[in-house]
């Protein structure tokens, strides 16, 4: 079989409240993914009360009017399957993968926080769940060196109004002021089952899946969905900003950042074909120019798709031992402006093809990532369907697609450059 | 809507079943077919444990295996890694205490143009001179980053803090500074020379073959590899005399912490129970340690428990970050919830612990690459595939009061403590700090 030929069986269909379900039959292991993806990230905050989607999540595992705190989780894992949710720009997601026989627990749990969650929700969980949250920012971030970069780089290239400026873990001080009447207010304006998208991929049929979606989410009230306000993208940068960093790093480093347009824009594919010829692996542009004549211990380069006004480019490089990062920021955009000038050779290109495929075949190939890209496909590019064709159009993007691409967006005059320098306490 | 569902029967599930062929050569192939998984996962496990390096050139497996995909013999250089990427597919490899493992991921489509390609990276690696160096180099610069991030310095001085210094398995195991100095590219040939080969070797291949015969491509690629017949040394781990420490970070905003002891392999008949209780203590969201250190009291983001198994023995760790100021506290309360006599588990317990750790195997085990990937974990023990549904049923009979005693006659009452963290815990913890040791 042509892999760029797999197409999974989709079912669609709509509850009266504006719930969207998404079922994928799939009978391969008696395992069923239920995946909720909420149409609300860390980008619908407000400026004074960053990190409240994230905390937000937290607290949806704290217990509703008829779980107890913990027992989401709890009751899950007993049954065999695993359980989680994160927080992003642009969504949060709450997935559980469980045995057949545990999905109807599964999207009742599901169901009972989305339609009761403010009968239960206290200051006791919320002073709890904001400790558990400044220790998950402090491990992940603030005690890691080159931790905070993307906080960095998001902040170094959008202005400070700009729902994309901030990181979803919040700063520290805005953890402490979170409210309960904070919580409460965002769990009104965004927890609505017109909001989610509720995927189910796996050992369940059509029938079956929706009519287990009915008796569970059935009930929930209708609510009208909110627009966001639409952004405009941003233009390029000029004038290559620049920042520089002193910090307890264990070499200096250089981190260029592009602006992108936003999903769905169609030179997105092409860009990330791009960045995987720049710097994806040891046969990339980067890695040959920089690693292979020892100016770099490491060196890549990636697109990370957002929905609005604009997605980011990173391309990064930590200096090899003694090697000055004007240096390597210099040999970095030589190769760089050898690539937007002259294009990949078709070779390039079609490598770039073939392990996009296997990546993303990969991808599916787990039920509950799956589940999880059904969800996004359904809401960031209007039909769960976008899973099975975007392997046809990543493999459609031609080597004009993907200079004219490049060019417009990639050129290193358009570059803005955050550069970490280790400081002497280090 | 007020009454949650019931949990029905589970369809029985059994690990996928393997055709195992033996080459002529002695290398083992196990081909397991897995209908709707287009993208092939491959595996080869060298019986290679590290006591093959010699004292004072420690990092040499480590340096020969990642430089095996710069190049070949018949195709020098970066020609060879890219023909082999064109294909779909991607190499990658590492090495533990116990073995090489090296393997590809790639779509079906690419199967028969990369197999003969990665066979070649295994048998006939260039291992050029300036390969070799680049590697040692950044195997150094890993070193330096191990060094400044707390939680990975923990995790590489956790061994060492419960494992004699005379076994190979207190130290790194890609090598530490001093030693990397010692290796040469002619060590990196000759130590590829005298330990790959078949002999003891694993080939996994998974997935949906779409009428490819892997056997027969497996058999194309490797079946003339000819190898050194030298039976490796495996170590029994030998304990070290066990403290508390602290490795000071002045000004860290956590501490990273990990609580030791030596345990015992999967060959040990109390291996299900005392997984299971390992489980209680720390495996689940809902553990004895979670629910107290981060549900009640909010002072880690999570914190786990998990049992190791090597060859012949094993550790256990607790491991979790903790904020500066309650990390004296956070250690009694972890250390009381590891005395086990205190308060035995109970028949709930241990059925949620069961039902999680068999239950959770259809899941865990979708994938081609995660049948792939136990296949070969359990192939680097000496064992096979057959095991996973032989530790199930075992694991399914385990009773409270065999978990209770397990866990009371294998952890110790003096664990290794290790605190990664600011000095001014040297007071609460009761132990002077000392300086970050070189690696």
């Amino acid at each position: 079989m042509q892999p760029s030929l797999i197409t999974y069986p989709l079912h669609e269909r709509r509850l009266e409240n504006g719930l969207r379900v998404v079922v994928n039959p799939d009978s391969s292991v008696p395992v069923v993914a239920v995946n909720l993806w909420y149409d609300v990230g860390s980008s619908d905050e407000t400026h004074d009360r960053t990190g409240l989607a994230h905390l937000f999540e937290h607290l949806m595992f704290q217990g509703s009017a008829h779980v107890k705190s913990g027992d989401h989780l709890g009751l899950i894992q007993a049954a065999g399957g695993s359980v989680n949710g994160t927080t992003s720009y642009d969504r949060t997601n709450f997935f559980e993968a469980v045995p057949k026989p545990a999905l109807r627990m599964a999207m009742w749990l599901e169901a009972d926080r989305l339609g009761t969650l403010l009968e239960t929700v206290d200051q006791a969980s919320l002073d709890n769940q904001r400790d558990v949250v400044k220790e998950e920012k402090r491990q992940r971030y603030d005690n890691v060196p080159y931790g905070d970069v993307w906080h960095r780089l998001l902040a170094f290239s959008f202005p400070d109004d700009h729902p994309y400026a901030h990181p979803t873990i919040g700063s520290m001080e805005h953890l402490d002021a979170a409210t309960l009447t904070d919580i409460r207010a965002f769990f009104r304006a965004h927890y609505r089952a017109s909001r989610a998208v509720l995927t189910l991929a796996g050992d369940v049929t059509p029938d079956e899946g929706f009519r287990l979606a009915e008796q569970y989410f059935g009930h929930l009230p209708e609510q009208p969905g909110r627009r966001r306000p639409t952004l405009e993208t941003l233009p390029p940068h000029v004038g290559i900003p620049r920042r520089d960093v002193q910090a307890a790093v264990p070499r200096d480093a250089v981190y260029a950042t592009w602006r992108l347009p936003a999903i769905p824009h169609p030179d997105l594919e092409a860009l990330g074909l791009a960045t995987s010829v720049l710097g994806d692996g040891i046969t990339s542009r980067l890695h040959q120019a920089l690693v292979r004549t020892e100016l770099a211990e490491g060196a890549g380069a990636f697109t990370m798709s957002l929905a609005r006004g604009n997605s980011v480019a990173v391309a990064s490089a930590r200096c090899w031992e003694g090697v000055a990062p004007e240096d390597l920021e210099a040999a970095l955009v030589a190769a760089w402006q050898q690539f937007v000038d002259e294009g990949p050779t078709d070779e390039e290109h079609e490598r770039a093809q073939a392990q996009f495929a296997r990546e993303w075949l990969s991808e599916l190939a787990a039920l509950d990532q799956r589940a999880d890209r059904l969800g996004q496909a359904a809401t960031l590019y209007g039909s769960p369907d976008w899973v099975n064709q975007r392997l046809r159009t990543v493999m459609a993007v031609t080597r004009d697609d993907l200079v004219d691409a490049t060019r417009r967006w990639l050129a290193p005059e358009h570059r803005a450059v955050l550069t970490y320098r280790t400081s002497e306490a280090s | 809507m007020t009454t949650r569902p019931r949990i029905g029967r589970q369809r029985a599930w059994s690990f996928p079943t393997a055709t195992e062929h033996l080459l002529d050569n002695g290398l083992r192939v196990w081909v397991f077919d897995l209908p709707g998984q287009y993208v092939i996962s491959t595996g080869l496990a060298l019986d290679l444990p590290l006591t093959a390096e010699s004292s004072g050139s420690e990092g040499i497996a480590h340096v020969t295996a990642h430089a095996l995909d710069e190049g070949t013999i018949a195709h020098p250089g970066s020609w060879f890694t890219e023909q082999l990427e064109n294909t779909g597919a991607v190499i990658g490899g590492g090495i533990t205490q116990l073995a090489t493992h090296i393997g590809i991921d790639v779509p079906v489509t690419g199967l028969t143009a990369a197999f003969p390609l990665f066979a070649e990276a295994i048998r006939t690696p260039e291992l050029a001179d300036d390969d070799v160096m680049r590697h040692v180099g950044l195997r150094r610069a890993e070193i330096q980053q191990i060094m400044a991030n707390s939680s990975q310095l923990a995790g590489a001085l956790t061994l060492g803090s419960i494992v004699d210094a005379d076994c190979r398995a207190s130290r790194p195991a890609g090598g530490m500074t001093a030693t990397l100095e010692t290796i040469t590219p002619d060590l990196a040939r000759s130590f590829h020379a005298e330990h790959y080969g078949p002999a003891g070797a694993t080939l996994v291949v998974a997935g949906d073959f779409a009428g490819v015969d892997p056997a027969a491509v497996a058999a194309d690629a490797f079946g003339d590899w000819s190898g050194p017949a030298t039976a490796p040394r495996h170590e029994s781990l030998r304990s070290a005399p066990r403290r508390r420490r602290l490795i000071s970070r002045p000004g860290a905003v956590q501490a990273d912490l990990r609580i030791v002891a030596p345990a015992i392999d999967r060959t040990d008949p109390r291996w299900p129970a005392f997984q299971v209780a390992c489980s209680i203590i720390g495996g689940t969201f809902q553990s004895r340690l979670n629910t107290q250190l981060r549900e009640r009291r909010g002072y880690t983001y999570g914190v786990y428990m998990s049992a190791s198994p090597l060859r012949s023995r094993g550790f256990a760790t607790v491991a979790g970050s903790f904020r500066t100021d309650v990390v004296p506290a956070a250690v009694d309360e972890a250390l009381s919830l590891l005395d086990v006599a205190a308060r035995p588990f109970t028949a709930r317990e241990v059925s949620r612990a069961v039902s999680y750790l068999t239950r959770t195997a259809p899941l865990r085990y979708a994938t081609a690459t995660g049948v792939a990937q136990q296949a070969l974990t359990l192939a680097t023990m000496g064992l096979d595939w057959r095991q996973v549904d032989a530790l199930s049923a075992k694991l399914a009979a385990v009773t409270a009061e065999q978990a209770t005693a397990a866990f009371i006659d294998i952890w110790p009452e003096d664990p290794a403590v290790l605190v990664v963290g600011d000095p001014s815990l040297s007071d609460g913890l009761g132990v002077d700090a000392e300086p970050t040791p070189s690696l």
